[in-house]
């Protein structure tokens, strides 16, 4: 078992390790996609800045605590960037008859599966996402405590699960439709839509659905509310921000039984 | 032109072959633009106008801002970048039709399905959800249609010159992404510019992104006077001018020195 274990580990480093040793053959790539990124948020950035301060508060919701829940939002988009990426491509893999390949070692799947790509153009996600976040903090004077630090910790985890749970599901679709039908525009639109403003500007039946059904209030929306103490009609209480990982180590283990289940009813694309 | 209207054609055709993708991106535009409207909703909240304009003008202009988004498409700049990494380039050259033109029409192909796959549901949608999209008059929504063709010029150039890129740099997607994010934030198709900071404003009105969205839109809802409106299309016409000297003289440069690899 621990032979296992310590097998695992270090094949898990290895395989992060060449991923990056490719990534780094093509800096300037890497550049570009930085200054990129930095503009996407520029943009999402520029609403929030000049909008909602011409009017003051959106939903009761201040600039600066917007700023915080942005911030908060874009860490854990950064982290499933480069963590899940690969599950936006489940049907090309497949189609290219790469999952083949991962089917003949003598290893888990999943695991090959999950370790195959660590994306570090997610970085350059992840550097503007740490600048906001911590305009936002400064902004709405988060206090640092041994609590705090933990609690977002523990949200950004959670939350990062709670995304690539998405992605690893809608991709699995791929094992029963065979196609390399692409969700990641979906998904990323819904994410990003439900996550970076505060929930309460929809309608109660959409927030219903962002709580139930997609918990993706959970990503930023319900944790930010506590740490804010904010008033969106009904406070939470400060306990739901434990939520979040819990709710993420849930859905993302439903997802990987969704992809194992794809796994078994899949015979090769016959590439 | 007979041939140009062949390659619409088989444009609009091919456009229609992929269904999951027309699905798709039909889903992703009606749910944007629906958790747009919710977020202008909750923005103006119990107020009626914001910096002279009123909600339901605001509301009307983010539906067809995204309507204008999905009939602005442009695929020239990737068609550019995919034939000169695959070399296939230089059989296009080869093709007693010009090349570029090739390229518009494909485009002006794809803008007839986009209008009747895209445009039409994201109209029933805002009608049906937020707020009927009318324009503030017959005279108003005929300038407007006059306007949103000149956009679509400006908006074609100025792809074409970030896809020539392709003829010097292998790796062009990520610009064309800087590119695409550059015209959503300046060109006030997200957030009208009159939100912007008076400098900012001040600079934009020397570029040209201003006059893709914010114009044709200002247009539709009916907030210029005659005059700025006259002046305004006076400058966007111009803008077309510059940017296709530009486009003309950086074409026969690059087309002369194209180098294929492998193809």
């Amino acid at each position: 078992m621990l032979k296992t274990i310590r097998y695992y580990a270090g094949m898990g480093i290895y395989y992060i390790k060449l991923s990056l040793l490719g990534w780094m053959e093509y800096p300037m790539n890497l550049a570009a996609w930085l200054g990129t990124n930095l503009l996407q948020f520029l943009v999402g950035f520029a609403t929030i800045k000049f909008v909602v301060q011409e009017f003051g508060a959106l939903n009761g919701w201040t600039y600066s605590q917007i700023a915080f829940l942005y911030g908060l939002a874009m860490l854990s988009h950064a982290f499933s960037i480069i963590l899940f990426i690969q599950t936006w491509h489940i049907g090309g893999i497949m189609l290219a008859g790469e999952l083949d390949r991962f089917l003949l070692r003598p290893m888990n799947v999943l695991f090959q599966f999950l370790f195959m790509d660590f994306n570090l153009i997610g970085l350059t996600d992840l550097l503007p996402g740490v600048i906001i976040f911590i305009y936002g903090c400064m902004q709405v004077r988060f206090s640092w405590t041994l609590y705090s630090t933990l609690a977002i910790m523990a949200v950004l985890f959670g939350a990062t699960l709670i995304r690539g749970a998405l992605f690893m599901a809608t991709g699995s679709i791929a094992f029963w439709t065979k196609s390399n039908s692409d969700f990641s525009g979906i998904n990323l639109n819904i994410m990003d839509r439900t996550t970076m403003y505060p929930l309460t500007m929809y309608p109660r039946i959409i927030q219903m659905i962002f709580t139930f059904v997609l918990p993706f209030g959970f990503i930023s929306f319900f944790p930010a509310s506590a740490f804010l103490g904010m008033d969106n009609g009904f406070s939470f209480p400060s306990w739901i921000i434990w939520f979040t990982p819990v709710v993420g180590i849930a859905v993302f283990t439903l997802s990987c039984l969704l992809f194992c289940a794809g796994l078994r009813k899949y015979d090769s694309a016959g590439s | 032109m007979r041939p140009y209207l062949y390659i619409a054609k088989v444009r609009m055709l091919s456009a229609l072959a992929y269904r999951f993708d027309v699905l798709s991106s039909i889903v992703i535009q009606c749910l944007a633009v629906i958790a747009s409207c919710f977020f202008w909703i909750a923005a103006y909240g119990n107020q009626q106008a914001a910096l002279g304009v009123t909600r339901d003008q605001m509301l009307t202009y983010t539906v067809m801002s995204s309507t204008l988004a999905c009939l602005l498409t442009m695929n020239v700049e990737n068609r550019i970048a995919a034939s000169v990494q695959k070399g296939s380039v230089a059989l296009d050259l080869l093709k007693p039709v010009n090349i570029f033109g090739i390229y518009l029409w494909e485009d002006i192909g794809s803008v007839a399905i986009a209008f009747l796959q895209n445009a039409v549901p994201l109209l029933l949608i805002g009608a049906l959800f937020i707020v009927a999209p009318v324009p503030a008059s017959a005279a108003h929504f005929l300038l407007f249609i006059l306007s949103a063709a000149f956009s679509y010029m400006i908006n074609w150039l100025i792809a074409a010159l970030f896809g020539m890129w392709s003829f010097r740099i292998v790796r062009i997607f990520p610009l064309l992404c800087m590119k695409g994010h550059m015209i959503r934030l300046l060109s006030g198709s997200v957030i009208p510019l009159w939100f912007f900071p008076q400098w900012l404003q001040t600079v934009l009105s020397f570029l040209p992104f201003r006059y893709i969205y914010q114009l044709p839109l200002s247009v539709y809802i009916g907030i210029l006077s005659p005059r700025e409106t006259a002046a305004q299309m006076g400058i966007q016409f111009i803008w077309i001018l510059l940017l296709g000297c530009l486009f003309f003289e950086i074409k026969k440069g690059v087309t002369r020195h194209l180098l294929v690899q492998g193809g």
